[in-house]
């Protein structure tokens, strides 16, 4: 169960894309930094809701950009990053 | 838990090196064990003493500093990337016959055999600044 | 928690040669963690798979021929090496294209690869 910290928008990297085409229900994505944009993207919210795919968006990076989180993500602060470290492994940080 | 950190981006250049502070922090608060966190390529750079940060800024390489000296943290600058980057420890200085040698406290220059270590003997490797 | 001493550790290349140190730094760092007895494997994603392509010569920038030293990886007992086949043909390159064989996996066995790891190093 790995856990796949995306840290760029759908805009600025591929990453989110490459994780698409292989991830299942047991991965989990964390969007950090500019990876917090691509909650503006509905196709591919869309897309990951409905591989089942949980994503979870860090609060203080969604804040400093100015951006809401919707019905259809789960939000965490750096405690709630750290404990998905614990819960999932091994983590992949894409740029 | 152990965990250890690869950081690969300069404080200041890309947000990879705060969003790892800040993680670091959380580890820590959690009441997990950071044992080591291994800088590489511009990542190096935290490493260097000279840095002047303006007064409203977050002042990040000194922050690693504390958490690192409070909490019993290794923080490992990768040699190849600092020798490029002309971070240099006092026997690199006098290796080469640099005129400085610029290393904080508590950071120590090492090998990638450190990294290497980290990822075998922790339970959790967590990359920022990719 | 015992902490197992050989791991199953996935080294991934997602960038293209020369514009960046990645690579040169990664390969240096999977050389290492070969040499302390791990079970390394390199997964080339996106760009990464640029790392590869044929007729590679920096020599008139000049810049690392990193190219030679992917080559050189099976001589120090790295062998396994992995691109996905779909961005392969994304990119619109075939196994012939690559200047070293690797195992082209499709996206079921790119999810087996990831299931099987114990940490992940991104360069």
């Amino acid at each position: 169960m790995t856990l796949h910290i995306i840290t760029r928008s759908d805009s600025q990297s591929q990453s989110v894309y490459h994780c698409l085409s292989f991830i299942g229900k047991k991965d989990t994505l964390l969007f950090i930094e500019d990876g917090t944009y691509c909650i503006l993207n509905n196709h591919l919210c869309d897309t990951l809701q409905s591989k089942n795919i949980q994503c979870y968006y860090l609060q203080a990076d969604l804040a400093a950009r100015g951006l809401s989180a919707n019905d259809n993500v789960l939000i965490v602060d750096y405690n709630g990053f750290v404990t998905l470290t614990e819960n999932h492994y091994p983590s992949q940080t894409w740029g | 838990m152990k965990f250890a950190l690869h950081i690969t981006c300069a404080p200041y250049s890309e947000q990879g090196n705060l969003s790892g502070l800040n993680f670091a922090k959380a580890v820590i608060e959690k009441g997990h064990t950071l044992t080591r966190v291994f800088f590489s390529s511009d990542g190096v750079n935290t490493g260097s003493q000279l840095g002047v940060i303006p007064q409203d800024e977050i002042d990040i390489p000194s922050a690693w500093s504390e958490l690192a000296i409070i909490n019993n943290v290794e923080l490992i600058l990768c040699i190849s990337a600092c020798l490029k980057r002309g971070l240099l420890d006092q026997d690199e200085a006098d290796r080469y016959e640099k005129e400085a040698s610029n290393i904080r406290h508590p950071f120590v220059i090492s090998g990638l055999g450190q990294l290497a270590e980290a990822a075998i003997t922790n339970d959790r490797l967590v990359t920022f600044g990719v | 928690m015992v902490t197992k001493k050989t791991k199953n550790l996935l080294f991934v290349f997602d960038k293209p040669p020369h514009s960046s140190p990645a690579a040169k730094e990664g390969l240096d760092a999977i050389l290492t963690a070969s040499a302390f007895g791990q079970n390394v494997t390199l997964l080339l994603i996106g760009d990464g798979i640029f790392q590869l392509l044929n007729n590679q010569d920096p020599s008139h920038l000049p810049t690392k021929n990193t190219a030679s030293i992917f080559q050189a990886l099976e001589m120090y007992g790295i062998e396994n090496i992995a691109t996905p086949s779909e961005n392969l043909k994304n990119k619109g390159l075939s196994p012939s294209d690559l200047s070293l064989q690797c195992d082209i996996i499709d996206n079921i066995q790119l999810a087996e690869l990831y299931a099987k790891q114990d940490q992940i190093l991104s360069f």
